[in-house]
């Protein structure tokens, strides 16, 4: 199923009329559809933002004409995206986003019910932003030569702010690693890197990947490490403590690290509490900085170095 | 005279048949709606201890009830699973439309179950609990009426239709 006729299946009836009237091609560099209740629904392309037209877009965003969603097409949507189960993604929901099949991640806002301080559920969603995973096979080409050092790869981090391609060059570097040979085991806690359904990967991951979905980074790192005797242990957006301790525990059985953290630079992670002491003893052999979405990557040493 | 006289044995064993038949209604959409009640049973175990998506709880459900339950909620899985853009109410109703002939159920239940309904698709698992309670003590205040109607309605009607196959006969006679 190609990514417009996933994304038709996802919206309600009125939102998939509008969005269908793109044409074909716009669907190869979407990257993100906003819909926000009585506002006009914004579609993100190359970095750019059109606004739905009956022909198809314009990047005119004040046009009038554009399709703003009522509060009864995002119910709708919300009830496709849930595939009419609300209830069954309550955990997901109360962390305000659900993965979809294919990587696929909906954050969500609105009125959120709160218990002990906990947001329980959602009485009246506003808000949905769509963010369209794409894999991208071999665009780790031009960084999969830096990682590895007498045949052996580093501990490697993957820097870049959202939206920028991390978790899509992650998942490429994964998919040939593994298909290399290593054994990977990938915690996959949003089920964005894998895109897993029903706990099958419905992206290419590589031949020798075995993916935890849906776990907590930091028990799947102690998980994979026990069970699954990985050469290699892959992990997207590190960044607390909790995920820290369990990186120690990796360093020290030998396994090698891939994983990613959001950040501008290197200069920006340091300056992640949960990150800093890693980063300052050297433990990641190599960091790949992307600044931007489309931007070159930039490869650096264990001391930030280019 | 043979021939009358099994005439008439036939006209009053047509009526009683009839009287017997309008009888057992009743039972057959006590039966229906007890076996609904067991569908909404499944339902709500399935969203209490498995969170199980809505498409594959309605394809379970298919399996493990019988008549036309079974089949509505078949209808509705194969609905919900080919991905239209329709609400999970609109494919509700789809699903019942089809089946409406072949129940024993009454206009009230229909409107009931039809109402049931416009609670799928959009409720947090309290909410979508409470709906389904709300629709079992439907079930179970109309099965306790119906079965006290019933066994006053059962005696009557096969009365009825004894009584009446002899009346024909003997105008008829």
């Amino acid at each position: 199923m190609d990514i417009k006729e996933r994304l038709r299946t996802f919206l309600g009836a009125e939102a998939a009329g509008w969005v269908m009237n793109m044409s074909h091609d716009d669907f190869d560099g979407i990257t993100e559809l906003r819909l926000r209740a009585d506002k006009p629904m914004f579609v993100r392309i190359g970095g750019e933002d059109y606004v739905l037209t009956r022909r198809g877009k314009t990047a005119n965003v004040g046009f009038q004409g554009a399709y703003r969603p009522s509060a009864e097409d995002i119910a709708e949507t919300m009830e496709r995206i849930s595939q009419y189960s609300f209830y069954a993604f309550e955990t997901e929901l109360s962390h305000g986003y659900i993965t979809l099949p294919g990587g696929h991640r909906v954050g969500i806002a609105g009125q959120a019910v709160i218990e002990n301080g906990v947001v329980q559920a959602w009485r009246h969603i506003s808000s949905i932003n769509f963010r369209v995973a794409h894999s991208v096979k071999g665009c780790g080409d031009e960084v999969l030569p830096f990682l590895y050092e007498n045949n052996r790869i580093h501990h490697t981090m993957i820097i870049s702010p959202p939206g920028a391609g991390k978790t899509t060059l992650l998942r490429d570097i994964i998919r040939q690693i593994s298909d290399g040979g290593l054994t990977v085991g990938l915690v996959d806690e949003r089920s964005e890197v894998a895109g897993c359904f029903r706990g099958i990967p419905q992206n290419d991951v590589g031949l020798r990947t075995d993916v935890l979905d849906g776990c907590p980074k930091p028990e799947g790192m102690h998980m994979l490490l026990r069970a699954m005797a990985p050469d290699v242990i892959a992990v997207d957006e590190l960044g607390g403590r909790e995920d820290a301790k369990a990186v120690e525990a990796v360093l020290t059985a030998g396994v090698r690290l891939l994983c990613t953290a959001h950040g501008d630079s290197f200069e920006d992670v340091m300056k992640n509490p949960g990150l800093a002491g890693l980063i300052s003893r050297k433990v990641f052999g190599r960091y790949i900085v992307l600044s931007a979405p489309g931007a070159k990557p930039q490869i650096l040493d264990g001391g930030g170095s280019s | 005279m043979f021939p009358s006289i099994a005439g008439a044995l036939a006209l009053i064993a047509g009526c009683a048949a009839l009287g017997f038949y309008y009888a057992a209604q009743e039972g057959f959409r006590i039966n229906d709606l007890q076996e609904f009640k067991k569908a909404l049973m499944i339902l709500s175990s399935e969203i209490e201890h498995l969170r199980t998506p809505l498409p594959m709880a309605a394809a379970n459900i298919a399996k493990r009830t019988k008549g036309v339950v079974r089949d509505i909620f078949g209808e509705f899985a194969q609905l919900l699973s080919d991905e239209r853009n329709e609400t999970a109410y609109q494919l509700w109703a789809q699903a019942l439309e089809g089946q409406k002939k072949r129940a024993y159920l009454a206009g009230e239940d229909w409107d009931a179950i039809e109402g049931f309904g416009k609670t799928l698709g959009y409720l947090d698992k309290q909410m979508q609990q409470s709906a389904i309670t709300v629709m079992i003590d439907y079930i179970n205040e109309k099965t306790t009426t119906l079965q006290t109607q019933s066994d006053k309605n059962r005696r009557m009607y096969r009365s009825l239709g004894v009584i009446g196959g002899l009346l024909l006969v003997v105008l008829l006679w």
